[in-house]
């Protein structure tokens, strides 16, 4: 059977497992099948959002994401929503070759009549290596044919769940033939309760809270100035039993408009009111993601009803941007995550 | 509610439980306990965007997402709803996602932010809903999880109180049947370089709608939030 990924996952029990009894096989073996199922479903690396970038010639508009991948993946998801205006002079309908992070291609219709049409094309990306690492990745999307200005309304992207785990140091699978009634327990790799204690003592979930790009901001502002018109909710998972705050990733991808300017980039929390910031170096006039900061968020309260850490009270953050040197400072994608 | 008896992760060593040890029951429902918060907090951010502000724009984007209403003529028109009062529109930007599926067979309950705003102070509603297949009238049908955000005035972009006060949807065992009856599986391989199979990915989406009371007046959505959290029992 090796290490099946479940569509459902299992919630072993805790109640039998008490002083004086033997630990059953099923509750190893659901502890083993949960083991594959949080390593094997896949997480978003780019949660649902509008770019409203707009493609009126045959240039590539290219979608700018940073990611930690996750460990076991094989293959992503991609959920690309486009739609086409026939209705402000152009009457020739407009066709679109999208090009994943990987190479591959595809031809796409966008839709003529969004509030109706609820399609959405779904393209499946095979990896060549699994992850685990930092990722940039750009998404490519030009116009091949016609006329009419068609515009991204809407992009995700999700790893594909696994089948099946490999018993390998980066997957990390259990083989459930070894945790059956009857069976013997032993301390191997992979196997019995051995490859359940080591799996789970090398997962720990993650998630991408916000990812999102869009027609670069530009501040000149010498004051921080806001980039969103409201503060973003996000909620990071809580790590141990007592933790109430996480220490999150952010990023951005930035440039300056000519060699005298410089900029800073802040982050803003809701709750606490934790800052942190990111320079734009003086000069980087190329769009570029810059090192990776952190920002201490409030975190998920698992027992709540809807996890939030207060009475209906989100953990937001902010972004502002301010310019040093005379010029302007741009801004075209985000990233917060654990 | 977590499904997790210590509400949390419990941190331990490979040795502690290693062969030629005892292990205790206490340290054994830790490891249980523990992988119950780490599946409870696989829960993932679905859709995150929030509207850039007007102020720093360059180029000419819009700042909101355009709501698409239909003229006389049967065209499309940006912005405002000339004719077409309490009738509801899809937004362009549409949430699909694969779910977590709990072990009863139900969704991870998804807890859903919108932030929107009125064109020009006439009344505009709001509607989420979660739909296994494409929408075209609201509402989808009467079991299906969904949020009403009515009467709407304010210009002024903010997050939205839905009529319920609910900020939660639930996806029940029936939504998820549906979604693995009506969802194609994915051609995937077993590892890199394996055999080819396929893989179960039902796929939900979450479509937010708008309507006006108002001739001329848009819905305007300045954000949305879609998360998963194991939720309540």
């Amino acid at each position: 059977m090796a290490a099946t990924v479940p569509l459902r996952r299992t919630e072993p029990a805790v109640s039998p497992v008490s002083a004086g009894s033997p630990v059953s096989a099923r509750t190893w073996r659901e502890t083993a099948q949960l083991l594959a199922w949080v390593r094997g479903r896949g997480q978003v690396l780019v949660p649902v959002h509008a770019p409203n970038i707009q493609v009126e010639d045959s240039l590539d508009h290219m979608l700018r994401y940073r990611f930690t991948a996750g460990r076991s993946a094989i293959a992503r998801v991609w959920a690309i929503r486009l739609w086409q205006d026939l209705q402000t002079g152009a009457t020739v309908p407009s066709q679109v070759q999208i090009t994943l992070p990987g190479g591959q291609t595809a031809t796409a219709w966008p839709s003529t009549n969004p509030a109706y049409d609820a399609g959405i094309g779904v393209y499946v990306e095979p990896l060549v290596s699994k992850g685990g690492s930092v990722e940039n990745v750009t998404l490519t999307i030009k116009r091949t044919s016609g006329a009419a200005p068609v515009r991204v309304s809407s992009v995700g992207c999700w790893e594909l769940p696994r089948v099946v785990l490999a018993e390998s140091p980066v997957d990390m699978g259990a083989d459930l033939d070894g945790l059956r009634p009857g069976l013997a327990v032993y301390d191997d790799d992979y196997q019995s309760i051995g490859g359940v204690v080591r799996g789970w003592a090398q997962t720990t979930p993650q998630r991408v809270m916000w990812s999102q790009t869009f027609p670069e901001l530009g501040v000149s502002s010498t004051s921080l100035t806001d980039l969103f018109s409201l503060p973003v909710p996000v909620l990071p998972p809580k790590t141990t039993r007592s933790a109430t705050t996480y220490s999150a990733t952010w990023n951005v991808r930035a440039r300056v408009s000519d060699v005298a300017t410089s900029g800073t980039v802040q982050i803003t929390t809701g709750r606490a009111g934790n800052t942190d910031t990111i320079a734009v170096p003086v000069g980087a006039t190329s769009h570029a993601w810059l090192s990776s900061s952190m920002i201490v968020l409030d975190c998920e309260v698992p027992d709540a009803a809807d996890g939030l850490p207060g009475a209906s009270s989100f953990e937001t953050v902010q972004v502002a941007v301010k310019a040093s040197g005379g010029g302007t400072v741009y801004v075209e994608s985000v990233l917060l995550e654990t | 509610m977590s499904t997790s008896e210590l509400v949390g992760p419990v941190a331990y060593s490979t040795a502690e439980l290693g062969s030629g040890r005892f292990v205790c029951s206490r340290q054994f429902r830790d490891l249980v306990s523990t992988a119950n918060h780490h599946a409870d907090s696989s829960a993932q951010h679905r859709g995150t965007w929030v509207a850039p502000a007007s102020g720093p724009w360059t180029g000419n984007a819009s700042e909101y997402v355009p709501l698409y209403g239909p003229l006389a003529g049967g065209g499309l028109e940006v912005g405002g709803l000339t004719e077409a009062t309490r009738r509801w529109y899809l937004f362009p930007l549409l949430v699909p996602y694969t779910p977590h599926i709990r072990a009863d067979g139900r969704g991870y309950r998804l807890r859903v932010w919108l932030a929107g705003a009125s064109s020009d102070g006439g009344t505009v509603d709001f509607g989420v809903a979660v739909r296994t297949v494409r929408p075209r009238d609201w509402p989808p049908y009467d079991t299906a999880p969904r949020l009403i955000y009515s009467g709407v005035t304010s210009t002024t972009p903010a997050p939205l109180t839905s009529d319920s006060g609910s900020i939660t949807m639930d996806i029940g065992r029936g939504l998820v049947d549906a979604a693995l009856a009506k969802s194609p599986e994915r051609a995937t391989l077993t590892d890199l370089g394996g055999a080819t199979t396929s893989v179960a990915a039902p796929q939900f989406n979450v479509h937010v709608f708008g309507q006006t009371r108002t001739s001329g007046t848009s819905p305007r959505l300045y954000g949305l939030a879609v998360h998963e959290v194991i939720g309540d029992d």
